[in-house]
């Protein structure tokens, strides 16, 4: 089976900081993985690699087996962390960009999560609260049928409530073989929904495993294994 | 797919282009039908004045706001926060830039057909035109004397040459200058630091290279002028080829940033 991510020895610095060191991981179709650490530990850098938003220093990066590029992106739905949309255009004028540039993009499932949400779908993006931007960011992202969902933060700076509707959004849209990568360090909110965990520290993965060898082995949740590891 | 992108550039572009060029050519014709009237009457001419001075100021703007928009939708587009919709679209940076330079410059041209058009509207109906029409021929066919047909054809497509590759090149050397800029702190200072440096450098290789053709023997080129209209076409050829280097070289710098340095707000 091909993994869907697979880093080689992957290395990414900056000017005077090294984001991620050596780096070598394989996620595997159909798993929902979190990629937790703390604030600066090189999640943000890991996910913008696999979209192709920056370039490794070293090493080599391949999704579905192929290296990052045009082809990838065809199968990577991405959302980062922060408000990516064009605020010019309405919510209408969004879907449309999506459908017209991801063939994998289901219009049915974005006009479904909309009406639930009664968001006016004829109002520009800037004119709608900050919750219901990310809302329908999350929406559009959610409604490619993408082999790899790259989720930068999704729950960060957002209320409880939504909260829950962003996992539960995550969670009716997954199908089979898609793989979700969640990057957050709020752990016990997405705790639950988790099959696997990356523990990334000062740009080293530290821990690769599935959330009930965890549980199994440590006697303890992720959460509090994670409080463990990241102990200040 | 790749014409869905030009799609939405024009789209964007043109949404704010759009009303300003319907006003300049609206109160081109506005101006134009004021003069139809001759009222003595002074709050006909104060209002004649306003839509005359409207449309001066509405023609300014056209000149300067659509390179405005051009470079301020590549800066927004690709390097603040909507960079991160547009970089993940299944296109590489090259087709992002080249899509944008067009759509760029056909904006540019536009704006001057619009300008252009503008003065015609002002001018139908009054002696201007054909007047104009007439000076045109009678410079024309005296140049033909000159030069003749072929001749002529040539230097006017690299006059048109010149005017296409100058345009690029500006287009680029923005595009080059925010690239650039995005790699510091505050990226719009960086970008206009980027610039000065761009233009204190192509002034400085200018420079050079005028002493560098001065020091040869300039008689020695004489040879390779039959008559005055190849030594045009000479000298013409040498910024044609200036705008063309330049504008590969500042094409690379873009490319090379946003691939291999992109910075996203």
């Amino acid at each position: 089976m091909t993994p869907i991510l697979e880093c080689k020895t992957l290395c990414k610095a900056y000017k005077n900081t090294v984001a991620l060191n050596n780096v070598n991981l394989q996620v595997n179709p159909g798993r929902i993985v979190g990629l937790l650490g703390p604030n600066g530990s090189g999640k943000t850098t890991l996910i913008k690699l696999t979209n192709g938003l920056l370039t490794p220093t070293m090493g080599e990066l391949l999704i579905d087996g192929k290296p990052v590029g045009v082809e990838t992106k065809k199968i990577v739905s991405y959302l980062p962390d922060r408000n990516f949309l064009a605020q010019w255009m309405t919510v209408d004028q969004m879907v449309d960009y999506f459908a017209d540039f991801y063939e994998d993009f289901s219009r049915e499932r974005a006009d479904g999560m909309l009406q639930n949400l009664a968001i006016d779908r004829t109002r520009k993006i800037k004119t709608l609260s900050k919750g219901n931007q990310e809302k329908v960011a999350l929406i559009l992202v959610m409604s490619r049928v993408a082999k790899l969902y790259l989720l930068d933060e999704p729950i960060a700076g957002v209320d409880p409530a939504t909260r829950d509707y962003i996992l539960r959004t995550i969670i009716s849209n997954y199908t089979e073989n898609a793989t979700i990568l969640i990057s957050t360090h709020l752990i016990s909110d997405v705790e639950q929904v988790l099959n696997d965990v990356i523990f990334i520290k000062q740009g080293n993965v530290v821990l690769c495993d599935t959330v009930d060898n965890i549980r199994q082995r440590e006697q303890k949740s992720v959460d509090d294994y994670f409080r463990e590891v990241f102990k200040c | 797919m790749l014409k869905k992108l030009y799609r939405y550039e024009f789209y964007s572009l043109f949404r704010s282009l759009l009303p300003i060029y319907g006003a300049a050519l609206g109160f081109a014709l506005l101006s134009r039908l004021t003069y139809l009237f001759d009222f003595d009457n002074l709050a006909f001419s104060i209002i004649s004045g306003m839509v005359t001075t409207v449309y001066v100021f509405s023609i300014i703007a056209v000149a300067i706001i659509g390179i405005v928009v051009v470079v301020v939708r590549f800066y927004r587009n690709l390097l603040k926060e909507e960079g991160y919709l547009t970089f993940s679209l299944p296109f590489t940076p090259t087709q992002h830039i080249l899509c944008k330079l067009i759509c760029g410059f056909v904006v540019i041209l536009l704006d001057a057909a619009v300008v252009i058009l503008s003065l015609f509207l002002l001018g139908v109906g009054t002696d201007v035109l054909p007047m104009l029409w007439n000076t045109f021929k009678e410079m024309l066919s005296s140049v033909l004397e000159y030069t003749g047909t072929s001749q002529l054809i040539v230097t006017v497509i690299e006059i048109a040459l010149m005017a296409i590759c100058s345009v690029i090149q500006s287009i680029l050397m923005f595009y080059a200058s925010i690239a650039i800029g995005q790699q510091f702190k505050s990226r719009v200072g960086g970008a206009v630091v980027a610039y000065i440096a761009l233009y204190a450098a192509v002034q400085t290789v200018n420079s050079v290279l005028l002493l560098l053709v001065t020091a040869v023997n300039i008689n020695r080129l004489e040879m390779f002028f039959e008559n005055g209209v190849q030594s045009v076409q000479l000298t013409l050829l040498f910024p044609l080829l200036e705008s063309i280097v330049l504008s590969v070289v500042y094409f690379c710098i873009t490319r090379h940033f946003l691939t291999q340095k992109l910075n996203l707000e």
